[in-house]
């Protein structure tokens, strides 16, 4: 592209070129034209709109939160994941800049499983688990069998047998209700069998089993803390010992050392545990101490070694069999997740796990990939949940592996739009559901809604009546203020104001209070040309600023009366148009001081599409001496004498100075840093004169190249790639027809939707075709 | 069209009914050098950024060779000696790297590990990053490399003359650009992903369900890249590689009851730049735990050397007070042709500052044991920028710092003068000391190596 309000410049050949850019656009400007300097871009009636090569997108953050959210139903942001995107053209969306290195795909995966098992996931339903003996038997200590009843008494087993129970929980704080189906038998005992049931760390709890052989259900409530832990059963059963002495006191008659009721096998330590074991007893250290046939029994682990009390001969034994345990969580069930059951609405119990699962991909799928699924790919889908379910999972953990599948795969992450043949440069239209992506993520950086993709199903998208009214219907939705909030944003720099950082010192003013209204006069403006369907030339002319209390200050008018920014006109202050924004000052400034060269190439990089390249490599010692306390318009003049900056130079620097009334966090001044009298005389290579910005505003929104380069910006946004000299004619079609909507917001619109540069694609000859 | 890294076929046939599809990756095809010993002990590659450049003159001690400091430590180099850490670290002064077009921060940027520069357009082109080819020749550890940066840059425009990638990270591989990610992210990614509640068995199961999830993946991607052009093809192979990588990082997980703790807490600061002790905390560990060798780091991205960032956390030595003045702006000391001896001096407190905090993550590697020595003696860790004097966008006259033995490979404590000599031939040095088997390194604008014969370190 190229400029027109400064296109003498192109007769003297001194083009601003770097090192990159090709020589002008001799073939487009007629310099052979009338002699008054100004050459006219000539094009055919039906110039070629070649859709040229757009290389495949992938959804950008915006776009893939606006995807998510939109899958599941809620607000969904991942993000911050992601590093951020790449940037290409003015914008963030463009598949050649957008790389998928092996971070981004980690944040792909992460993001997939996040929204499935997070935002999707199956509510956690109430802990309920049965242990049936068989199964309990394989977690007992080697030999021992449960369910059986023990008389052989030959065999000794530890006085307990813990039973950790073959899961590790993650409990609640809850209550969790432990029952278990048994039935016991004693001999030579006072004490019946007994369950210890332990979960985590928690001090266990005990319940008696029956002696009366005959099976029956217990149960006991326990009180968890939240914990991660094992749940375990403790077994106090099978004992039988001549020498060791047997734990049949009545619990009367044994206390621990805190008093209360023991039977000392944990809690009673010394000389005080034999002395309450042996209340009822003799205490002894050898047989001889204890009378007739009794002998001296002890306690290994619990009293000291030697001392026991005298006991009875014979075999004394307790004995359980048990025949289930369950532990169940008490409480009301957690609510249904109704996230998920919009996503999975059929009942695997009355269709059918696969055919139920398929259906929920089917759906699912074709919301994400923006296209129906084949049955090919659904059967592949469906082989992973099957995978799941062999494992032994639920139902639900094959469906999410499902899900995950769907998000992860690159028919989600990118936008994928197919050529018959991708060696062949022939454009051909976009099948309808590719033309439905493209409109919904230009217009809603988002995924295509029901209406589109029932549009797309039936065929009927493509013709241009439907993408009018499409156009209108989109437009008037919510989700289309993500366009000029994405597209604005950008081109703007409305989010490069988060980023600056205006001297702290010598603008103690500048705070986030003033950073936030400056964004949000400049997102607000943007916005009300689409919101109100406003003609964009005002851009550049409007006298009515958005303004809150705050920026009103800073712009020396009256308050408002408003924390939010309102539309006010303020004609007196100097201030045209988005050049007059304070916004824009500060952004295009260095932290303490303007600068007229960073202004000027913002102006050129926006509203020219003509950003200078940087300065050529080792220019040191081509500079010119400046005198640093010379006002700007003189420093700027002597560095212009060297030829190789004034190629760049003459353009940027007399639009910059058009701003030159507005200091660093764009205040009105009349001084410049260096004191002398500000001047926003702009004087144009071409020769013209311009009285400041308003002068230049008015200019700018005239100026069919600037025009051009607004369709440019949008374009670029909408279609994804790069724009270069020769698409110049086809874009002055659209701003023609831009024009003859009376540059209306939705006429750039719709020039740029029914546009084959839209509607159409082609794929790279193979022989080296250029994009 | 240039090197990738190097993969096994094997890796790729692994569920081979599923896979069939695969194209024969560039990254296959053995074109890379294999480090010999990176099983055996481990050694780390280091990168610390300096955005914007150095200042010769500021760093240039007046003595070369060994215990240069004796005839006085340039200011630039006070961090070094007030950590003790001169005999750790050897000053390498004046060198150039690939000379040519400007191109402004971004193609510096590019250009300071690859010694290549990027070609005009959106494409990243560089070669691979030196942190990468050694990245590349130790493809079994969890992670490959890891590359680090504290602020994400985000710089709008329409910058079409060379990728926004390059401001945003300085590695390199294949082409991609590997972005820099946030401290909490490197984290989780290092440490994460362990749940103290698995089972074996379920820890089995879970791992088989993934291998399937991204066979799954992988093989939809075959099928997509064979309806796809050319340009189109390249991103699927992106992605085909991010699969690839992940893979292999499930395929590695083994159930452990013990697993590296990473013994930090994260917290985070929203005000910079106090998370960079943090970053330094996370990077130790998990060198500790040899979870990653190739690491490289951005204090900030280069938005701070072409946007908007003020050091207001470095004292201004003139006149006291905190900076205030953008560090973009302070480097170009010498706009419009007269050298601003203020600014100058501001930019060598700025340097100085990055110098300390180099030597933060230095004593900290030298303060942890490993084997009979310290992490520091099993590492080189490089504190360098992208460019001399920025003033200029030149690349000519550029300084950097190496700390740490390598293995016994280096001999730090000196300063070496590079005398005008390649940038890349200290990276090649250090490729060659880290066992890699490589001729070159770098790639000048006519296509010849940057460099072919090493700089003695």
């Amino acid at each position: 592209m190229y400029r027109h309000l400064f296109v003498a410049a192109l007769v003297l050949g001194a083009g601003c070129d770097g090192v990159v850019r090709q020589a002008p656009l001799d073939h487009v400007l007629d310099t052979s034209g009338p002699g008054d300097g100004r050459s006219e871009l000539v094009c055919d009636d039906e110039p070629d709109q070649d859709p040229g090569v757009v290389t495949l997108r992938r959804l950008s953050r915006v776009e893939l939160d606006n995807t998510l959210s939109s899958l599941v139903g809620t607000e969904h942001s991942t993000a911050s994941l992601f590093p951020d995107d790449a940037i290409g053209y003015g914008f963030d969306n463009i598949g050649t800049f957008q790389s998928i290195s092996p971070v981004v795909f980690e944040a792909y995966y992460d993001s997939a499983e996040t929204s499935v098992v997070d935002v999707l996931g199956a509510p956690a339903a109430l802990l309920e688990q049965r242990y049936e003996s068989e199964l309990l038997q394989a977690y007992l200590p080697n030999g021992f069998e449960v369910g059986l009843v023990y008389q052989d008494t030959s065999l000794v087993y530890p006085v307990t047998s813990y039973t950790p129970s073959p899961d590790t929980f993650v409990f609640k704080d809850a209550t969790y209700r432990v029952r278990f189906n048994a039935a016991g038998v004693v001999q030579n005992m006072l004490l019946p069998p007994k369950v210890s049931i332990r979960f985590g760390t928690q001090p266990a709890v005990y319940v008696d089993v029956s002696s009366d052989a005959t099976f029956a259900d217990y149960s006991i409530d326990v009180e968890v803390d939240a914990e991660v832990g094992q749940l375990e059963i403790g077994l106090f059963n099978g004992f039988t010992a001549t020498n060791f002495m047997p734990l049949y006191q009545p619990l009367t008659s044994c206390t621990d050392l805190n008093g209360a009721p023991d039977e000392c096998a944990n809690n009673g330590t010394g000389d005080q545990c034999v002395a309450d074991l042996c209340r009822i007893k003799t205490a002894c250290v050898s047989d001889a101490d204890c009378p007739g046939t009794q002998h001296c029994g002890t306690v290994p682990n619990h009293c000291p070694p030697g001392r026991g009390c005298c006991v009875d001969p014979g075999n004394q034994t307790r004995l359980m069999a048990v025949d289930w345990f369950q532990v169940e969580e008490l409480g009301t069930p957690p609510p249904p997740n109704p996230l998920r059951d919009a996503v999975v609405e059929c009942d695997p119990e009355t269709l059918g796990a696969p055919q139920c699962a398929r259906q929920v991909f089917s759906a699912f799928g074709t919301q994400a990939w923006r296209r129906p699924l084949t049955g090919e790919e659904l059967d592949r889908l469906l082989a992973l949940a099957e995978l799941a379910w062999d494992q032994g999972e639920e139902f639900s953990v094959g469906v999410d592996l499902g899900l995950e599948a769907i998000l992860l795969s690159p028919n989600f992450m990118f936008r994928v739009e197919l050529d018959a043949d991708p060696g062949s440069g022939e454009s051909h239209p976009l099948s309808d559901y590719e033309l439905a992506s493209r409109l919904s993520y230009f217009l809603w950086s988002g995924p295509p809604d029901e209406a589109l993709l029932s549009l797309a199903e039936a065929g009927t998208l493509g013709s241009d009546e439907v993408l009018n009214a499409q156009i209108d219907r989109m437009l008037a939705s919510p989700r289309a203020q993500e366009l000029h909030r994405n597209f604005g944003g950008q081109w703007l720099f409305v989010r490069e104001l988060d980023h600056v950082a205006p001297s702290s010192e010598i603008f103690p003013d500048f705070d986030e209070s003033l950073r936030a209204a400056m964004k949000s006069e400049l997102g607000e403006f943007f916005a009300s040309f689409q919101n109100q369907d406003r003609d964009l030339r005002e851009l550049f002319t409007t006298t009515e600023f958005y303004l809150n209390d705050r920026l009103a200050q800073h712009y020396g008018v009256e308050a408002v009366g408003s924390e939010k920014s309102v539309p006010i006109s303020v004609e007196t202050t100097g201030r045209v148009g988005i050049l007059g924004m304070s916004g824009v000052h500060t952004l295009t400034s260095a932290a303490d001081h303007t600068s007229v060269t960073k202004r000027g190439k913002w102006i050129l990089g926006q509203f020219f599409c003509d950003e200078p390249p940087p300065p050529p490599p080792d220019v040191e010692g081509l500079a010119p001496n400046v005198d640093p306390t010379a006002p700007t318009r003189v420093q700027l003049a002597q560095h212009r004498e060297n030829p190789t900056c004034a190629g760049c130079h003459l353009y940027m620097d007399p639009l910059g100075l058009s701003l030159e009334h507005f200091d660093a966090v764009g205040r009105y001044r009349s001084l410049d840093e260096n004191g002398h009298p500000a001047d926003d005389t702009a004087e144009l290579p071409d020769g013209r004169v311009l009285d400041g910005i308003a002068e230049l505003g008015p200019a700018l929104a005239e100026d069919p190249e600037v025009q051009r380069c607004v369709v440019e910006q949008m374009l670029t946004y909408a279609v994804g790639r790069g724009f270069v000299t020769k698409d110049t004619c086809g874009i002055e079609a659209l701003r023609t027809a831009w024009a003859d909507g009376s540059y209306r917001y939705s006429a750039l619109v719709r020039a740029i939707v029914l546009s084959p540069y839209f509607r159409t694609r082609r794929g790279t000859p193979s022989n080296g075709g250029t994009p | 069209m240039k090197k990738r890294w190097e993969l096994s076929r094997r890796h790729f046939l692994r569920g081979a009914g599923l896979t069939l599809g695969l194209p024969l990756l560039d990254a296959m095809v053995p074109s890379v050098a294999r480090a010999q010993d990176c099983a055996s002990g481990p050694q780390r590659l280091i990168f610390s950024f300096n955005p914007n450049g150095i200042l010769l003159d500021r760093i240039t001690p007046a003595a070369s060779g060994a215990q240069w400091w004796l005839s006085g430590v340039p200011d630039s180099l006070l961090g070094l000696q007030e950590r003790g850490l001169l005999e750790d670290v050897s000053v390498i002064t004046n060198l150039e790297n690939v000379h040519g077009e400007s191109g402004g921060h971004g193609l510096c940027a590019g250009a300071a590990l690859t010694c290549s520069l990027n070609e005009p357009g959106p494409t990243v082109t560089v070669t691979d990053s030196v942190d990468q080819v050694y990245a590349q020749a130790c493809p079994h550890l969890p992670r490959r490399s890891m590359q680090i940066g504290l602020r994400p840059s985000t710089l709008s425009g329409t910058t079409q003359t060379y990728p926004t990638a390059l401001k945003t990270t300085q590695s390199y591989r294949g082409g991609v650009a590997l972005p820099v990610q946030l401290p909490e992210q490197a984290f989780l990614s290092l440490f994460g992903n362990t749940d103290p509640s698995l089972t074996a068995e379920a820890f089995e199961a879970r791992k088989a369900r993934k291998a399937a999830l991204l066979d799954y993946v992988l093989d939809d991607a075959n099928r997509l890249r064979n309806k796809l052009g050319q340009n189109d093809k390249q991103k699927v192979d992106e992605y085909l590689q991010g699969v690839f990588e992940l893979d292999q990082r499930v395929q590695a997980e083994v159930f452990s009851g013990e697993v590296c703790d990473p013994e930090i807490q994260l917290e985070l600061s929203s005000v910079h730049p106090s998370n960079i002790d943090l970053v330094h905390d996370i990077m130790v560990r998990a060198m500790q735990c040899d979870l990653t060798r190739a690491w490289s780091f951005m204090r900030w991205g280069v938005g701070a050397s072409d946007g908007n960032l003020s050091y207001s956390f470095v004292d201004d030595p003139i006149g006291g007070g905190p900076l205030t003045e953008q560090y973009h702006n302070i480097s170009h000391y010498g706009f419009f042709g007269n050298e601003n001896e203020e600014w100058k001096s501001q930019c060598a407190a700025i340097e100085q500052w990055e110098v300390r905090q180099f030597s933060r993550l230095v004593e900290k590697m030298k303060n942890t044991p490993e084997g009979d020595g310290t992490l520091l003696d099993n590492a080189a860790v490089v504190h360098y920028a992208t460019m001399g004097s920025s003033q200029y966008h030149r690349r000519t006259e550029m300084s950097l710092l190496v700390a740490g033995r390598l293995g016994g490979t280096l001999t730090p404590g000196r300063h070496i003068p590079g005398e005008g000599g390649e940038l890349a031939s200290v990276w090649l040095a250090l490729l060659h000391n880290l066992g890699v088997d490589t001729q070159s390194f770098g790639r000048k604008p006519d296509g010849s190596p940057a460099a072919t014969s090493p700089l003695a370190l």
